[in-house]
């Protein structure tokens, strides 16, 4: 830590991935942005970067989990009839005569790809927009739990993730963001996002990340099954 | 384009507010008030289902392992002397009260703390929605009741709650916050507002135009 203005500011990694203060946010690895059979495979988006992904956000997983870090799982819902949508939004979805009916609720499209997972005690917040802040619940829970640290992890780079990044700068949580532990369909789009990410918060690899819980968890007790 | 709609909002219908097995009623509270007050509540739902209303529902929800409450938050509770746990995930008493239960073509919310608005999808849903009016009716008259009412007149919504709609545990609190609701709602009957509900488009009131 080092103080500024008298007042307390992590510095280094381990101190920004603290497993007592910090929460895994899984933001929408959902069949329908990740999976071949799903609304992006079947109208024949690129998928590999997302798929080059997931066996790091499984390791990640594991390793939050042994070390006690709190996960938070992420999931884009539509409504049947666009009951969750506004004009405005329906106007930003609709790219020809009517909006992609992705990820509706209750569908295989909407679950989580395997082996992703959500345990019990593992909260699900479910969002209608790009941030998981916008119309959610998560600012109460992260809250409630004391999280001040977020490790961002999911797709898509330049959607969901940077838009939830972004907000959670601006509710005051410290923002990590896993950088090989996020993608998206167009790896142009994503390498222009993450460069106006990084002018936003740290960055790290997941290797570096999971170091440091492994650390944490020689150092103190488990706290997993705590929450 | 018209898009100034009025939601009925349902809040605390659940087990363990309503039922005599109930958490409340298993905590010794008496629950007479609120199962007097569910018939007419049940009719005026009907009464917005026919006129084609947004329904909302909302039910309290607590996560398991306190998953869901600050250190402020639990608290609180405990100062207030509550019923212990109710509306704990996944159990029979967080259900919907037989009778209330959500159809499918109608919104469905949880909410961690009394305000129905405190899990901020229930107004991103409502915003869709173009609800601009919201009905409220429900339990606690001085808990969910109260804060949702102040809540929703604070957010720029016009608040209209049925008097014989709203019922508690405690008579005594329900009278005070009978008292103070006119300050952030029109406080009406059920009747009233079926009678409205009901009549033909051109004679509607604000209260009640047929929603498309």
């Amino acid at each position: 830590m080092k103080s500024i203005w008298g007042k307390p500011v992590c510095e280094d990694l381990g101190e920004l991935v603290d497993p007592a203060r910090t929460a895994l946010v899984v933001i929408d690895i959902q069949n329908d942005f990740v999976h071949p059979d799903g609304y992006y495979g079947q109208i024949g988006k690129d998928l590999s970067q997302m798929q080059e992904i997931l066996p790091r956000v499984v390791a990640l997983l594991e390793g939050a989990r042994q070390a006690g870090v709190m996960v938070i799982w992420v999931q884009q819902t539509l409504l049947p009839n666009a009951r969750a949508d506004s004009p405005s939004w329906l106007r930003r979805r609709t790219r020809g005569t009517m909006p992609p009916e992705w990820t509706l609720e209750g569908s295989w499209g909407e679950d989580f790809i395997a082996p992703l997972r959500p345990r019990p005690g593992e909260p699900i917040v479910k969002k209608h927009r790009s941030s998981a802040f916008v119309g959610t619940s998560l600012d109460l829970l992260l809250r409630s739990n004391e999280i001040e640290s977020l490790v961002l992890t999911g797709v898509v780079t330049q959607g969901c993730v940077e838009s939830t990044g972004r907000d959670a700068t601006f509710h005051d949580y410290y923002v990590v963001l896993v950088r090989d532990c996020v993608g998206t369909i167009d790896r142009e789009l994503h390498a222009a996002s993450m460069i106006c990410q990084s002018t936003r918060y740290d960055f790290a690899d997941s290797e570096a990340i999971l170091a440091e819980w492994a650390r944490a968890g020689a150092r103190t007790p488990l706290r997993a099954g705590a929450r | 384009m018209a898009f100034d709609r009025t939601a009925l909002l349902l809040t605390g219908f659940q087990n363990d507010f309503c039922h005599p097995r109930g958490a409340l009623a298993s905590a010794g509270r008496d629950i007479g008030m609120i199962e007097r007050m569910l018939p007419a509540t049940q009719r005026l739902l009907a009464a917005a289902r026919d006129a084609g209303l947004i329904v909302l529902h909302v039910a309290e929800l607590a996560l398991a392992g306190g998953l869901s409450d600050s250190k402020a938050w639990a608290q609180r509770r405990a100062a207030a002397d509550g019923a212990g746990q109710v509306a704990l995930e996944r159990t029979w008493g967080q259900r919907f009260l037989e009778g209330f239960e959500p159809r499918p073509d109608e919104l469905a919310v949880t909410r961690f703390r009394p305000t129905s608005l405190s899990d901020a999808r229930t107004e991103v849903l409502l915003r869709s929605s173009g609800a601009r009016r919201l009905v409220v009716a429900g339990v606690e008259t001085h808990l969910a009741v109260l804060a949702t009412v102040v809540d929703a007149a604070c957010r720029d919504y016009e608040v209209l709650v049925p008097a014989d709609c709203i019922a508690g545990t405690r008579p005594d609190l329900h009278d005070a916050t009978l008292a103070l609701l006119p300050t952030w709602a029109t406080i009406v009957t059920s009747a009233d507002l079926a009678v409205q509900w009901s009549a033909p488009a051109g004679g509607r009131s604000a209260a009640g135009e047929r929603q498309g």
